[in-house]
Parts: C-alpha cells; structure tokens; sequence
C-alpha cells in the first residue's frame, strides 16, 4: 500500500512538472515568435525609411516621402521616442558629421523605428535605429 | 523468499514513466531556449544589418560628395551619438565599414550587440567607360576666331601664318590664310584639324616665304595660290614652299572641296620658259605624306604625293563634321570680344569679365539668334563686372541659337553670389577641364558652382517652352547651396539630354541628372575606345560584402 502511494505521488509531482515545462517553453516560444516577427517588421521600416529619406533635401521633403508609409505612425518628438501609443512607429531628424554648410559634409537622416508585441508578461518594444544619406 | 511476487513493479513504472517524462521536459526546455537564442540572434542581426547598410549609406554619400577620395581608402566609423557615422583612417579599429580604394567597394561588418559575431554587407560600385581621347575631346570645340584664352593662332582679319603657332583646337580660317613673311624663316601652323574656307583663295603664298602646316586633316576651299620667280631652278630664297607634315599619323588626309587649283607664278616655271604653272586637284579626300610641299606639285609628281582616296575614310576624319562646318560655315562665331565679323563680344582673351552678355548695354547690334557660338573662357574671375545693365543688375542672358562652352581652368567655373547666368540656346554644350591638353577622368575637372548663398545658372531654349538638346562630352560636377544652405552636389553624366527650362543650381536639376540616363552616353563625337574606366560614383550594386 505505501508502495502504490508513493508511486502515485512520485508521478503526480513529475506530471506537475512536466505540465509546468510545457507551458513554459511554449510561452517562451510563442514569445520569441512575436517578438521575431516584430523585429521583422521593423527592419522592414527601417529599410524602407532609408529609401524613402535618401535624396530628400529638405524636412519637408523627408515628411511628404516617409507620409506614404501606411502602416505606422509618423512621430515628431526624436527625443521621446517611441510615444506612448502602442503603435508601430517611426522618427527621423536630420543630421550632419560637421558644418552643414561645408562642403564635402555628409547630412542625412537619423531614423528610428519601433514595433510593439505581446508576451506572457506584457507589452514591449522592439526598436532599431538606421541612417539615411541625402546624397550618394 | 517468495518467487513471482509483484510487489514493487509499481515503483519500477513509475520510475521508468519519470525518466521518461524527465527526457521530454528537459528536451522542451532546451528548445525553448534554442529558440530564445536564435530569436535574439535574429533581433540584433537585424539590427546590424541595418548598421551595415546606414554606413554603407553615409560611405555612398561620403564618396558623392568628395570623389577625389575615390583613390583612397578609408573606413567609417560610428560617431559620438551613436546615430551618424564619421571617416577614419583605412587602418582604424572598430569600424562599420570600410572602402577599399582597389576594389571601388565598400564592405561593411556590422558587430550583433551581445557576441562578436558580425552582419556583413558590400556595395560595388559600377565602373565608368574609358573617357574619350584628348583628341576626341578636344576636336569637339572649334576654333573659329583669332584666339583661345590669351592664346593667339591666327588674325581673322588678315589670317597670316606666322612663326611657331599652334592650336590645341581645329582652326577654321574664314578668309585666304597668307604665307607672306619675307624672311625666308619657317612660318609654321600646328593643329588637330584645319579648315581653309575661303572659296576664292584658300592658301596664298609669297615668293620668299617658308610655311609648315601641321596637322592630320586639312579642309581646302579653294585655290592655292604661290610664288617662283627664281631665275635657276636650282636658286633657294625667291619661291614659297609650304610643306605638310602629319600631327599623329603616318599619312594625314587633305580635302578639296571643289576642283582646285595649285596656280605657281614664276618666270621660269614650264618647259617653254614661261611663267605660271598651274595644276588641278580634283575635288575629293586624298592622303599625303609626311614633308610634301603644296608648291612643288606638278603633273608629273602629283599622283604620287597625293593619293586618292576611293573607300572608306580613316576614322580620325569625321565626315559629319565636315558637312557640319561647311553648313554652318556663315554662323560660327567665337566668343573674345575682339571685334571681327563672327565674334559674339562675350569674353576677352578667356575672361568673362571682359565681356559683355547679350541683355547688357543693349546688345551688340546684331542678333546671334541663328549663330553657333564657340565660347571658350579660363576665367570666371570678377565675373560679376559683365552683369552691367543698369535696369537689371542681376541677370546675365548669353543667346543663341547653340552655345558651346570649352572652360580651362585651375579653378572651378563660379557664377557669381546672387547673379543669374542664363545660356539661351536651343543646343549647348558644357565642357570644362584644367587642361587644353588633358583630359581629367571621372570628375576630375573644374566644377560648376556659384560662390555665395545663391546663384542661378539656367539653360533654356530661345523659346524657353522648348527643349534644349544638352551636350556633355565628359562628366561634370555640380555644386551648389539648397534653399536650406545645404551644400549639395551631383554629376551630370557625359551624354546627350533634352531639357526644358532648368537650373542647374536646384534641387530639380539634381533630381533630373541622377534619375536621367543620357542618350550617346560617349559624349557626343568623342571617340570613346571603351575597357575599365573610372569609378562611377552614382551606381553600383549592393553586394554580400565578404
């Protein structure tokens, strides 16, 4: 009788466990495959920023191209960035390695993309970072 | 001991279960970690990926906007904002990529944030056709007046062949060029190709005068006329000779454009004792060699000095420029403002400054609205001198119906701040280089800019509703300042285009430069021999970057 307890307990703990390790490679898989796809997406972004912004002279010119983008959000604030809404968005501001003015002076565009995605312990961000010549 | 009892074979079952089920959750939880590796790795290889290719990006643009670093190696670093990039050194650490000045490439190696392994992307830049060859350049540009630059050839006025001149340019003598010093010294002309256009008398000749003409090709209009008042044959000193000699080849090609005349005075020239000798050239092409002189020929001789020529012409005689020059013989005008018949007034001696533009001080008194200007200038200098008129300081109009512009210079060709220099042409042809004699390779050559904040150079056609067919033998750069004081810059690539009303110190310019392929991309007439060239900094491909 003490036998069959303790076989039965033995297995009621290792069934536990078991349980419990199902469970918790599939959320981490499930996890990693959202969170890879929004990687994804944002390389994506950033790809198509980079030849969006490349040639665009001006502000207003790098806006009117990156407004073609559809499926994300078009920040201004560079600095607070992503926004706290839970969209999939992107940012940009110029920049230059020197004078601006000078010539032989590199200028373009520093983007910034975010996508959200959801795991098992919440909301989180993927973001990346590229860069965008004017000239080249 | 009780045999065949089965007490235990529980516990035995349950031991077996457990390590079965052990096995599976250990081999679940190694693949959820496989995957929580792979899907990191996959995350910060796009990331580097996106770093191989921003600095790829600064590297292109780096290149576009200095191509004189084309012939160096470097590398490109990430900057202090972790944003941007920044030249190094070809040796530096840490680089994102570097450009192999051999290979006219730039390889990035892109580092994943938390190992050391790295994302690698290449880009390759195209590689450019052979430019054309000096001559092919260089006969491009017609020498129509008395000068280039402070460079004298030849008197429009009174053409007279004297000592040592020389063109790097085909001459075009409109009226009979005169072999007429009285020395008995050598008067020579050296040039690519010449042209004597004067119909009645091409080439006059006095009797105790010694002439050379050097070159490949010789256009003759007309008569040539000379002098032999010797009184033995054998007696130097009172006959004229003018001697041919070949410039590049073993044979040069001499045209006559009509039945022509060699007419000799003299006093003892026939076998009867009388003077004048004259010959007939039948009209046609004909080879000569090297050391015939024009004032020997005889009829017994002339066959064998001149050879017709019955099939194809050699390629170093371009028979489409002939038709060209002989259509458009009464129209060719040169820019100086020497005053003379076919002189446009636009430039003195290669300096804009000392010209005037067609809008300024009313004219010239004529129009050039059916003239083909040959316009060559070696300095912008105080340019800003020719924009005059009173009423309208700004503007500098140069019109007519084709405008050829040959710049040579050490500096770069600059419109003044704040002017507008409009070129009002139904044809134009742009060409600048820092040598008559060199041709610069890539862009190696002057660029087109303007000094200041601002600055208009807009070409467009005598109706500016239509088209202006664009001439560029050699690539040129352009650079100027964006409404936003920007310096940007872009090539115009050798090749013909049709354009409508542009600036080329505009963002639209740019646009239409680095998005237009150029028809006859060669360059015009320029004999491209094709092979590896120069790095073309406005193409390549994106490559796997190993």
């Amino acid at each position: 009788m003490v036998e069959v307890l303790a076989a039965v307990l033995i297995l009621a703990i290792v069934v536990t466990a078991v349980l419990t390790s199902i469970s918790f490679s599939q959320r981490t898989i499930l996890s990693e495959s959202t969170q890879g796809d929004a990687a994804a997406q944002a390389q994506n972004l950033a790809d198509t920023l980079i030849s969006k912004l490349h040639g665009q002279t001006t502000d207003e010119q790098a806006k009117e191209a990156a407004d073609s983008i559809t499926d994300a959000e078009m920040v201004d604030d560079f600095s607070n960035f992503p926004s706290s809404d839970h969209t999939k968005q992107f940012t940009f501001k110029m920049i230059s390695d020197g004078d601006a003015a000078a010539s032989g002076t590199v200028t373009g565009y520093a983007i910034k993309v975010a996508v959200p995605y959801t795991d098992s312990t919440g909301s989180k961000w993927i973001q990346m970072t590229a860069f965008a010549a004017i000239d080249g | 001991m009780k045999t065949g009892s089965k007490r235990g074979t529980a516990l035995a079952y349950v031991i077996v279960i457990t390590a079965a089920l052990l096995i599976l959750a250990a081999a679940l939880i190694s693949t959820a970690k496989f995957n929580l590796d792979a899907s990191q790795n996959s995350l910060e290889s796009r990331q580097a990926y996106l770093d191989a290719k921003s600095a790829i990006e600064y590297g292109r643009a780096y290149l576009s906007l200095n191509p004189e670093k084309a012939d160096t190696s470097f590398t490109i670093l990430r900057d202090g904002s972790a944003l941007g990039f920044k030249i190094g050194a070809s040796g530096a650490a840490n680089y994102v990529a570097k450009y192999d000045k051999d290979e006219k490439a730039i390889n990035a190696a892109a580092k994943y944030k938390s190992s050391d392994r790295v994302r690698r992307l290449g880009y390759q830049y195209a590689m450019t056709q052979e430019p054309p060859t000096q001559a092919g350049n260089n006969t491009n540009f017609l020498l129509c007046g008395s000068y280039y630059g402070t460079k004298s050839v030849i008197n429009v006025w009174y053409p007279s062949i004297e000592a040592d001149q020389s063109s790097d340019y085909p001459v075009i003598v409109m009226l009979t060029a005169h072999i007429d010093d009285k020395t008995n010294n050598l008067r020579s002309l050296t040039a690519p190709e010449l042209y004597f256009m004067d119909s009645g008398t091409a080439i006059g000749g006095y009797k105790t005068s010694v002439g050379q003409l050097k070159t490949d090709f010789i256009y003759v209009a007309g008569d040539i006329t000379g002098q032999d008042y010797r009184n033995q044959i054998s007696e130097s000193g009172n006959n004229t000779s003018l001697i041919l000699k070949t410039k590049t080849q073993d044979k040069g090609i001499i045209y006559f454009a009509k039945d022509c005349q060699f007419i000799v005075s003299g006093n003892q020239l026939n076998p009867d004792g009388s003077g004048s000798r004259t010959i007939l050239m039948n009209k046609g092409f004909y080879s000569y060699r090297d050391g015939t002189d024009l004032y020997g020929i005889t009829e017994a001789n002339k066959s064998t000095l001149f050879t017709k020529i019955q099939s194809d012409l050699p390629t170093f005689v371009n028979s489409d420029k002939i038709k060209f020059i002989q259509d458009n013989l009464n129209n060719l005008y040169y820019g100086d403002n020497i005053w003379s018949p076919n002189s446009a007034l636009w430039e003195g001696h290669g300096a804009l400054s000392k010209g005037s533009p067609s809008n300024v001080d009313g004219g010239r008194g004529f129009s050039l609205g059916d003239k083909l200007v040959y316009l060559y200038v070696n300095s912008c200098a105080d340019w800003g001198n020719a924009f005059t008129k009173w009423d309208q300081p700004q503007l500098a109009v140069y019109m007519a119906k084709e405008i050829n512009l040959r710049y040579v210079s050490g500096a770069d060709f600059t419109v003044p701040a704040n002017k507008t220099v409009v070129f009002k042409a139904d044809r134009i042809s742009l060409s600048t280089e820092y040598s008559d004699t060199v041709v610069g390779t890539g862009t190696n050559r002057p660029m087109i800019t303007h000094s200041g904040n601002s600055a208009y150079f807009i070409l467009e056609a005598q109706n500016e509703t239509n088209s202006v067919d664009l001439s560029i033998p050699n690539d040129i750069m352009v650079q100027y300042k964006s409404n936003t004081g920007i310096t940007q810059s872009y090539t115009i690539k050798a090749g013909s285009y049709s354009v409508i009303k542009l600036n080329l110190f505009s963002d639209d310019a740019k646009t239409f430069f680095t998005t237009h392929t150029p028809t006859n991309p060669s360059g015009g007439s320029g004999s491209g021999t094709g092979g590896s060239g120069d790095v073309d900094l406005t193409s390549g491909v994106y490559t796997d970057g190993q």
